[in-house]
């Protein structure tokens, strides 16, 4: 009898642990889909040596750690590197534009317009037309710089506005690392709730690049900018956007980002990594270098073609006249501010080259002209200009093409191998329907097995109480 | 390969479409705009020598407009001695027919220094002929008449413009003048002083001639053809300086044509899409595109199939 009732106990177990197996394969097929979810499997073991039966041994959490930690890493990069594509894209497409509209073609028409001069200074239209080319080159300038200036406040408005998420998502890491800790100390285990706090950490990723590590009591310490801790067990350092109201800093105007705490880490030039890494190299390097290259064609411009210009004269045999506004303090030209000259007339035009010169008099106009093909921007090494005002144009396209080029391919190349890990981490985790369907069957038929195994004993202990 | 999950499947449709919807966009673009780089990221280094090319195709096309004046200006100018000669020739005739007869009546001679008189402003008004307000024989002074045109003035016939010639760059390195002064085409000897009413022009000679008729001075008449002799030769070779530049002119034509054609090929080449290229790109992607969906399709419908059983 006892025999018999012993197998009772062994069926009973069975029959409890294959239905919780069963739960499991269940909790995996509906969270086939759920982001950030790892597949769990249910770990039976045989009840041995001494006694008969099957055991659920517990729920564990098919993860690759160190996997993970490269999908964490690779996150920020490819957020970095995306977000500083879409910002280059935009001032590639705007700015960079190669038509007769672009600033490239306002220059042509420039020298196009004294050209035409050189055959009539005599004709007002053509006078006009000099006029209305050089407030097309400066306005087509000013809008270009304009636009970088613009752009470089989005991305700092961007910075602000994403600050507040990334001390959020800190605040999360914080606090399920002290509910896990605290649910693991009870001996319950914590799976979902890693899994959510892994997606935390890649979010976080996603915006300032971090790196992870679980230590042995389960807390996880998040690191950005190569190794400076921004979460640990249940405390976290926050991000602060502060206004920069010192007008000699290059981020005049803007907010400079910094990690709060004891002593203030500044991050402006430090973070790389996730969005507001791309965002600060984007407002901070590639940016103020295109807007630098702008100005100083702008500023050689101006002051060449006003050399020039002011050395003749005007129909109305007055010269000394600027065509485009200069500063007043005599420091350099910004591009935001290039100009013509407020009380421009036709007759201001300095088309000719000597007093009562006559309206037919081109030679100022040539003077001008002969200005397309002298170097006048960029150092030689030896301090002598190398470059014409096109070719120092062209170093502002270059950069501005090769910039996003760069982050472009940099956006793909990480792409491709986020999307390399992440179907690495699916094949090992990730959640089959199928292999999940036969997992099922089989657990359903071992509890089929089971039952049928619990009706013979049941049979047995029949015939047994019926022989009495 | 190892397991496939229910994520890789989705993803990896979602993937193949997008990626297959952005080479479709690209090509797109591509076909629509004929451009294959339309902005520096679409190709860094072509971008200088593209400026380059677009530079020099806006140089030429400023020349042509150039030309284009310069022609005005000479063709009229020569018209404008043509004119001149016709006068000189007329003038010459009456000259020559007051100072073969014998007897002459004073009205006839006071009738035929009226007709010199008429014909010399009617040269004058040729030296003086503008197009479009600008005077053809002024030098550089082109906003005014270049000769004071009033008969009975003591400073009639004198030279007020400049004796500078408007050259202009027709082709790359091609300089014509498009213009001659006036001292160019109707003065006949230098006084040699500043003073530009001590030269001798043509006006004055007519103006002699008119003034010889009215005393009956044969001798003046005589030296009076003579010197219309050598004001025709004047204006003639005047003429065929100007008609020099013309053919100047039109010779620089099919040189900038040449190299508009050059610049254009080049241009072409460098930025421009080939059309049957980016037509078999933009087939290819379509292409693309419908065989990723499909296969989508395809994946979803097995799919429901197996989570049946």
């Amino acid at each position: 009898m006892s025999g018999l009732y012993s197998s009772l106990g062994v069926i009973s177990g069975a029959l409890m642990t294959h239905q919780r197996a069963l739960q499991v394969h269940g909790h995996n097929i509906v969270n086939a889909v759920t982001p950030g979810y790892h597949r769990q499997e249910a770990q039976l073991e045989a009840v041995g040596p001494q006694n008969y039966g099957v055991r659920f041994a517990g729920v564990k959490r098919v993860i690759d750690q160190q996997l993970l930690r490269r999908i964490e890493r690779q996150i920020g990069e490819h957020s970095s590197a995306e977000a500083r594509s879409g910002y280059l894209r935009g001032l590639d497409t705007i700015i960079g534009d190669l038509s007769e509209n672009g600033i490239a073609g306002s220059l042509d028409k420039f020298f196009s317009a004294w050209r035409e001069l050189t055959a009539s200074p005599d004709e007002a239209g053509t006078r006009l037309s000099a006029i209305k080319a050089s407030e097309d080159l400066s306005s087509t300038v000013r809008q270009a710089a304009l636009e970088l200036e613009e752009t470089r406040r989005d991305a700092n408005e961007e910075i602000i506005l994403r600050v507040d998420r990334v001390n959020a998502l800190l605040d999360e890491v914080r606090l399920f690392n002290r509910q896990i800790v605290e649910i693991e100390s009870t001996g319950q285990p914590a799976m979902d709730m890693r899994d959510q706090r892994d997606i935390v950490v890649q979010e976080l990723s996603d915006l300032v690049g971090a790196e992870s590590f679980e230590d042995d009591s389960g807390y996880m310490t998040v690191m950005i900018a190569g190794g400076i801790v921004v979460a640990q067990q249940d405390t976290a350092r926050y991000f602060k956007a502060t206004f920069d109201n010192d007008g000699t800093s290059p981020t005049f105007g803007l907010h400079n980002l910094s990690l709060e705490g004891a002593s203030k880490v500044p991050l402006d030039a430090r973070l790389r990594e996730g969005k507001i890494g791309g965002l600060l190299q984007i407002r901070d390097e590639d940016i103020p270098g295109f807007t630098q290259k702008l100005d100083e064609f702008a500023d050689t411009f101006v002051q060449e073609i006003n050399a020039v210009h002011s050395a003749n004269f005007g129909l109305d045999d007055v010269d000394g006249r600027d065509l485009f506004q200069d500063t007043l303090d005599g420091s350099a030209l910004k591009a935001a501010n290039m100009t013509v000259v407020l009380d421009i007339d036709p007759d201001h035009i300095a088309a000719s080259d000597a007093l009562n010169g006559g309206a037919g008099n081109a030679e100022g106009a040539k003077a001008i002209l002969a200005l397309e093909d002298v170097e006048t921007m960029g150092d030689d090494g030896a301090g002598n200009p190398n470059k014409t005002f096109a070719q120092g144009l062209n170093g502002f396209y270059v950069d501005l093409g090769h910039n996003t080029r760069v982050a472009e391919d940099h956006k793909n190349r990480s792409n491709d191998r986020l999307e390399y890990l992440n179907t690495l981490s699916e094949e090992n985790s990730g959640v089959s329907i199928e292999e999940e369907m036969v997992n099922l069957n089989m657990m359903q038929r071992s509890y089929q097995a089971s039952a049928r195994v619990l009706n013979v004993i049941e049979k047995m202990l029949d015939s047994l109480i019926n022989m009495a | 390969m190892g397991r496939i999950s229910e994520n890789m499947y989705f993803r990896t449709m979602l993937q193949g479409v997008q990626k297959a919807e952005e080479r479709l966009y690209k090509v797109e673009r591509k076909a629509q705009t004929g451009l294959k780089v339309e902005k520096p990221s679409d190709d860094p280094s072509a971008v200088a020598r593209g400026n380059l090319i677009k530079r020099n195709i806006a140089r030429v096309e400023a020349m042509e407009k150039v030309a284009d004046r310069a022609s005005i200006m000479t063709s009229a100018a020569e018209s404008a001695l043509g004119d001149a000669q016709t006068i000189i020739s007329r003038a010459r005739e009456l000259a020559v027919a007051a100072s073969s007869q014998d007897t002459i009546s004073p009205d006839e001679r006071e009738t035929l220094a009226v007709e010199i008189d008429a014909l010399n402003s009617e040269l004058l008004s040729i030296a003086n002929r503008e197009v479009a307000g600008v005077y053809l024989f002024a030098g550089f002074k082109s906003d005014a008449p270049p000769y004071n045109n009033d008969l009975n003035d003591v400073e009639f016939g004198v030279y007020l413009g400049d004796d500078n010639r408007r050259s202009v760059e027709v082709a790359p390195n091609v300089e014509v003048d498009m213009n001659i002064s006036g001292n160019d085409a109707f003065r006949l000897s230098d006084s040699g002083t500043v003073d530009a009413s001590d030269d001798h022009n043509i006006f004055h000679v007519l103006k002699d001639l008119s003034d010889d008729l009215r005393s009956d001075n044969l001798s003046g008449i005589h030296s009076r053809i003579d010197e219309l002799d050598d004001s025709h030769n004047l204006l003639s070779r005047a003429q065929l300086e100007v008609g020099l530049n013309y053919a100047s002119l039109l010779n620089a034509e099919p040189v900038r044509e040449t190299l508009m054609e050059n610049f254009a090929e080049a241009r072409t080449k460098l930025l421009e899409a080939d059309l049957t290229e980016s037509y078999s790109e933009l087939m290819q992607a379509r292409m693309a595109l419908q065989s990723a969906i499909m296969q989508t399709s395809n994946i979803l419908s097995t799919l429901q199939q197996t989570t049946m059983f």
